[in-house]
């Protein structure tokens, strides 16, 4: 996550998440059904398994569904992955959205089958084409990545902007990577901010990262470090190191806020500890020349090592003109207060 | 008339049948800054002047006359390059290459000495072509690494004028008139 977009496209398998479908309207209840639905609220599941069992036997889409979870979660009765596929491939048959996408992913995971992806992108396909953003995705991402087709950028983009306009974050953030790229489309950075901006606004700390920078190099966009500031800081807030270290930039070349040393020195800080080098050696340069504190070349010296240990090469001449300045005591005491101080903060180090 | 203050940037990357990646050996300042007072030259540079906001640049990254601080260079250079100061473009691409006084950041040095070399800056224009033959912060294109290297020798830079002829030794006939042309049509659009 670094240059302007570090842009990624993270396959993300679909989760399962147990959740019995209480509301879907268009089928027709059932009086099974509903019993197993009252039984498993009551906590008995043992009935609940068997209230679905027989409105699965007679072909109800709905039981057939919530079994198939309770087998695949293991509620009520062992784990059992193919009967629980088998389950949902009955519902699914009838049209079950839900169903379709769960039917999917099994295949795509290869859960109680063997993994098939054609099989997958096929269910992903039905589920979609009925307007389920989770299979949006998952279809666009299949067809990125040419998992069960040939790779289609243009489809990819199709399905991402299916499900981003009904707000699914990954694909708002995956859209924006498109476009900063030009992947399936002439490469639209304006388009491509606007898909990172929705998806910060979702909650992706990258989107909130890619954002931050394009305000900040002006990228899709007029220059705008106040914007970028905020972004950064929502990517900062969710543990990105590398955005404190460029808040500690703004701050300590006063870019979009007043300029102050101080502040910048703590966001250096915060991202020296979770390891980011470029930090670190700044938090050296604060300290070797006194800016928003005494001076104090042990320090300096510590930070400038700690970069160098985690690979800035070109820390090392500072750590020798340092070094010109300074007694042997001074720099077993900057050694010294590293070692303590990794010790507190081990996350600071790279493997 | 613009400040051909510059920091030094050497490029190795000639030999046959291997690159090697760009480096930044000294900043040291081809040339004295002005004596124009530290007082005027930020009232200078406040108000928008480019040319003073290059040199208080200058003054701060070299600390004359005040205390040395890249992160305040950076931040004058960059509003002297928006306003296309190609001298301020070349020190915020030197200074993204390097991680100077900020995150470092190879597609934004490419950026920046794009557009200084299309303002017509040869050692930006070499730079450019260095980024390109080595595939830094830009995808590799020997073809324009080549066009690039040969609009900085004809400026004059005989280390480009090297480049330029040993990478024709890496491309066809057709991709070598092809950047030629393009070479070309670049000087006539700049020269209009």
């Amino acid at each position: 996550m670094t240059s302007p977009c570090s842009a990624r496209i993270a396959v993300r398998t679909a989760a399962i998440v147990f959740s019995l479908c209480v509301s879907l309207l268009a089928l027709p209840l059932h009086a099974d059904f509903e019993r197993g639905m009252a039984a498993y609220e009551a906590g008995d599941f043992p009935a609940a398994l068997a209230e679905f069992t027989e409105g699965a036997a007679i072909g109800h889409a709905l039981s057939q569904y919530n079994l198939g979870l309770m087998y695949h979660q293991g509620i009520g009765t062992a784990q059992d992955y193919e009967r629980a596929l088998q389950l949902f491939a009955l519902s699914a048959q009838q049209g079950l959205v839900r169903a379709q996408y769960y039917l999917a992913s099994m295949y795509d995971n290869g859960q109680g089958v063997a993994q098939d992806y054609r099989e997958a992108y096929h269910w992903y396909q039905q589920a979609a084409e009925q307007g389920d953003a989770a299979a949006q995705y998952a279809v666009g991402t299949m067809n990125f990545y040419g998992q069960g087709k040939r790779t289609d950028y243009a489809a990819a983009l199709d399905w991402y902007t299916k499900a981003a306009e009904q707000d699914h974050g990954d694909s708002q953030y995956n859209l924006g990577v498109m476009y900063i790229n030009g992947f399936g489309t002439e490469a639209d950075p304006a388009q491509a901010l606007q898909w990172f901006v929705r998806a910060a606004r979702n909650g992706s700390a990258d989107a909130q990262f890619n954002a931050a920078l394009m305000y900040n190099n002006g990228q899709g966009t007029a220059q705008d470090f106040g914007r970028a500031m905020r972004y950064f800081k929502m990517a900062a807030l969710q543990g990105v190191p590398e955005a404190m270290a460029r808040i500690g930039i703004l701050f300590a070349s006063g870019q979009g806020v007043a300029q102050d040393y101080v502040q910048a020195r703590q966001w250096f800080e915060a991202a020296a500890q979770l390891g980011d080098v470029p930090a670190q050696s700044f938090l050296g340069r604060l300290y070797m020349s006194g800016m928003g504190m005494p001076q104090d070349p042990v320090s300096a010296y510590m930070w400038y090592k700690l970069a160098h240990d985690n690979g800035d090469n070109a820390a090392l001449a500072v750590m020798s003109a340092l070094q010109a300045n300074m007694n042997k005591e001074q720099v077993s005491e900057a050694e010294q207060r590293l070692t303590n101080w990794l010790q507190q903060n081990p996350q600071a180090s790279k493997p | 008339m613009k400040h051909p203050a510059l920091l030094h940037f050497l490029a190795w990357i000639i030999c046959l049948g291997g690159f090697q990646s760009p480096r930044l050996l000294a900043q040291e300042l081809v040339q004295e800054p002005t004596e124009i007072p530290l007082g005027a030259l930020v009232e200078q540079a406040e108000n928008g002047n480019d040319d003073a906001q290059f040199e208080l640049g200058l003054r701060y990254l070299s600390g004359t006359g005040l205390v040395q601080d890249e992160f305040q260079a950076a931040s004058w250079f960059r509003k002297a390059a928006e306003q296309d100061n190609m001298n301020a473009q070349y020190n915020l691409g030197v200074m993204h290459l390097n991680g100077v006084g900020m995150i470092a950041d190879q597609q934004e040095a490419v950026r920046w000495f794009r557009q200084a070399a299309e303002n017509g800056d040869p050692p930006s224009q070499f730079t450019l072509a260095v980024l390109y033959a080595n595939g830094r912060g830009i995808n590799r294109d020997l073809m324009l690494a080549h066009m690039w290297f040969s609009l900085a020798a004809a400026a004059g830079d005989k280390n480009a004028a090297a480049n330029a002829v040993l990478f024709e030794e890496m491309l066809s006939t057709e991709q070598i008139l092809q950047s030629q042309s393009a070479a070309q049509a670049w000087i006539e659009k700049f020269n209009e």
